[in-house]
């Protein structure tokens, strides 16, 4: 019963038992060390107190400005950073009993379960050139998280190898190159081979397509929309290109200063954001269209210093809308439209624009 | 009402390395008008950057510029009044002489990608280099104000006192806050978008004629991109600038460009105005371009992207005919493969380097 449902990507806009993956106030602060002995004098909340989660077959958009956490976030689910705080609930196979599914916390697994739900879980990184190894021939890459996991078959190894290559429009006979001979593109390729070696079923994408030209862009996000249909995989997709972002996700979240300022489905955060910092966002954005005249609000100063914060709500010095309130208190991330959820005290009562 | 400032004639730049020569910008003609902004966008590789360096005379060993021209119609300032035109070859330079020193960052300022480092291995040979490093690199070490004071006292005729209050209000003119403590800040105590403002900053201090922009805003997030992006537009109505901007990004050309020229492994396919290009493209490599983009706010249909199959080619090993032929969608065996297409004007103010568009 329960694997038959999962075998259809995720429908309903409820929020329901088709999660993979809940995040539930997690949290990273990274110390602020000064001195010879290394004192803590501050922490920088790189990510803080963020709540989300991904259905089975999904893809959830994480976007936000650089230095807004959407990194740390994606790595601190599969504990490359360990986080602070939090829960990440995870839906394994991998440690269920008798084929069946057990929703586990990610950061209270001992290092023995960690490995076996890593399986389950792996990332696609942003730079195909420092990601990969040089000294390694295509097929060690491909095949290293197989060694790793104990799952190396000999020459068995080879034909998965070679099926996965293909699967990511590579050939056979790259088997035996090493990266350098490859253009970035390809190389991302091979990445994503990598990813998908164990069969996950969470692929977390750390901005995968940003330094790649257009015309690659388009191949790697196709290619990985076609994996995901292929082996139901569900996304987290972090990147900063919101064209990018609205055309891959089902859901997207925008983030700002560690905090998720809203999250809803694509399609209308997009058209109806709810966030004054998502509508700017939003605008800011050239269009590839010299006949649009957009009234575009540009937003004055730079990203709040995470490290040192303003206070209430982070986005109130460069908030268009603020009001006292917004100085004095950290507005709570409620859910306004049934799966729309946002942070802002002036949310109800703002008619702001989409695109 | 156009009035070319710089023409490119058949340029040509190779770099002549072990495994034999690559031509960096093959056949390339341009012009840039004075106080408009061309754009020229194009995939990596595709030379669009090392036209830019051929214009400043400042190609990386062991590149060379082999074949071409390049006219700068200079205005002679008498008293701040323009005056008389003069006409210098700038290829024909010596690229350490006085003549382009004088140009350079004066009369063409320059803006480049912010992380710097993608800069430096262009910069580690070559004598002629510290000059040029100077003027598009903050130097760490130095406050950000001694920085403009001193391009200006470069090129200007004014005393010490004078070029740091020009600093100061350039920084204020490109939206720094506090400009009088800035100043005195080292680049480390600015913020990326800020340091890329400082850089405008040192550019326009001159009041150049044409700027150079190259990928000046791809390193910035969004919202600051668009401050820069605002700064840029303002000061070019103000002064009257050309602006040659270089970019892979669609969506910043479709908002700055008057024209855009299209380069595919270092030749021009398509050149237009920038409403043409966008509704009216006629080459099959900016077509695709133009299709492989995700649009903001366009509804998704499916949401497969037009991509262009294939890979940029090797560049010791160019396809015969038309470079663009093993990728293009629109490919005629037995032409497309054989003859190179020369370039055919089409509509008013819109060339095109295709044979769909020849009688061959």
């Amino acid at each position: 019963m329960a694997a038959e449902s999962q075998m259809k990507p995720a429908q309903s806009k409820a929020k329901d038992d088709n999660i993979l993956l809940e995040v539930k106030g997690l949290k990273k602060y990274f110390p602020i060390q000064k001195g010879l002995l290394r004192k803590t004098v501050g922490y920088v909340k790189a990510v803080d107190d963020v709540n989300f989660y991904v259905r089975e077959g999904e893809t959830l958009g994480l976007v936000g400005e650089s230095g807004c956490g959407k990194s740390t976030a994606g790595r601190s689910i599969i504990r490359l950073y360990e986080p602070t705080a939090g829960e990440v609930l995870f839906k394994s196979r991998a440690l269920g009993s008798n084929g069946g599914q057990k929703m586990v916390n990610l950061l209270e697994l001992s290092p023995q379960d960690m490995k076996t739900v890593r399986k389950e879980i792996s990332m696609v990184f942003q730079d195909p050139v420092n990601s990969l190894n040089p000294r390694m021939t295509v097929s060690d890459i491909v095949a290293e998280p197989l060694t790793i996991h104990g799952l190396n078959l000999g020459s068995e190894t080879e034909a998965i190898v070679i099926s996965l290559l293909e699967r990511v429009g590579l050939r056979p006979d790259h088997l035996r190159r090493y990266p350098h001979e490859f253009s970035g593109g390809q190389r991302q390729r091979i990445g994503i081979a990598r990813a998908l070696s164990l069969n996950p079923r969470l692929v977390i994408c750390d901005e995968p397509v940003s330094a790649l030209d257009v015309s690659i862009q388009a191949q790697t996000l196709n290619l990985l929309q076609d994996l995901q249909k292929d082996f139901n995989l569900s996304y987290i997709f972090v990147a900063h290109d919101l064209s990018v972002v609205q055309h891959i996700s089902d859901r997207v979240a925008v983030m700002y200063v560690g905090k998720v300022a809203e999250i809803a489905d694509a399609e209308e955060l997009y058209s109806h954001p709810l966030h004054p910092y998502t509508e700017a966002l939003l605008s800011a954005v050239p269009k590839a269209d010299p006949l649009y005249k957009s009234d575009r609000i540009v937003m004055q100063g730079d990203v709040a210093d995470p490290s040192n914060p303003p206070s209430g709500c982070y986005f109130h010095p460069r908030c268009r809308y603020a009001e006292e309130v917004c100085k004095l208190k950290t507005p709570e991330f409620r859910e306004l439209k049934p799966g729309h959820f946002v942070a802002c005290h002036r949310a109800e009562e703002l008619t702001l624009e989409g695109i | 009402m156009n009035e070319p400032l710089i023409e490119v004639k058949d340029l040509r730049v190779e770099f002549d390395v072990r495994a034999g020569i690559v031509k960096a910008v093959d056949g390339l003609t341009l012009t840039i008008q004075r106080g408009k902004t061309l754009g020229v966008i194009g995939e990596s590789g595709c030379g669009k950057s090392m036209t830019a360096r051929a214009i400043l005379n400042m190609i990386p060993k062991p590149g060379k510029i082999t074949h071409g021209k390049i006219v700068y119609h200079r205005q002679i300032k008498n008293n701040g009044q323009s005056q008389m035109e003069d006409i210098v070859e700038l290829t024909g330079l010596d690229p350490d002489g006085k003549t382009i020193r004088e140009i350079r960052g004066g009369e063409i300022g320059m803006i480049f990608q912010e992380p710097m480092s993608s800069l430096t291995p262009v910069y580690t040979v070559g004598s002629h280099i510290n000059e040029a490093v100077s003027l598009h690199h903050l130097t760490p070490v130095r406050k950000v104000g001694d920085q403009i004071a001193e391009q200006v006292m470069a090129h200007r005729q004014v005393t010490k006192e004078e070029a740091r209050e020009i600093a100061i209000k350039m920084l204020q003119r490109v939206g720094i806050p506090k400009p009088t403590e800035r100043v005195d800040n080292y680049p480390h105590q600015l913020s990326g978008g800020q340091r890329q403002r400082v850089m405008i900053a040192i550019a326009l201090s001159c009041e150049p004629g044409l700027l150079i922009a190259d990928e000046p805003t791809t390193a910035l997030d969004v919202s600051i991109e668009a401050q820069i992006l605002d700064i840029m537009r303002e000061l070019q109505e103000s002064v009257n600038m050309a602006i040659m901007f270089i970019t892979h990004n669609l969506g910043v050309i479709a908002s700055m460009a008057d024209e855009i020229v299209v380069m595919y492994m270092g030749k021009a396919v398509e050149r237009a105005k920038v409403v043409d290009l966008f509704k009216n493209a006629k080459h099959p490599y900016t077509q695709a371009l133009l299709k492989s983009i995700p649009h903001l706010g366009k509804k998704k249909t499916g949401g497969r992207l037009a991509s262009i199959s294939g890979m940029v080619p090797d560049p010791f090993n160019l396809p015969t005919g038309c470079v663009f032929h093993p990728r293009c969608p629109m490919f005629m065996p037995g032409k497309c493969d054989k003859i190179a297409p020369s370039w055919t004007k089409v509509d008013e103010e819109h060339w095109v380097s295709c044979l769909l568009y020849e009688e061959v």
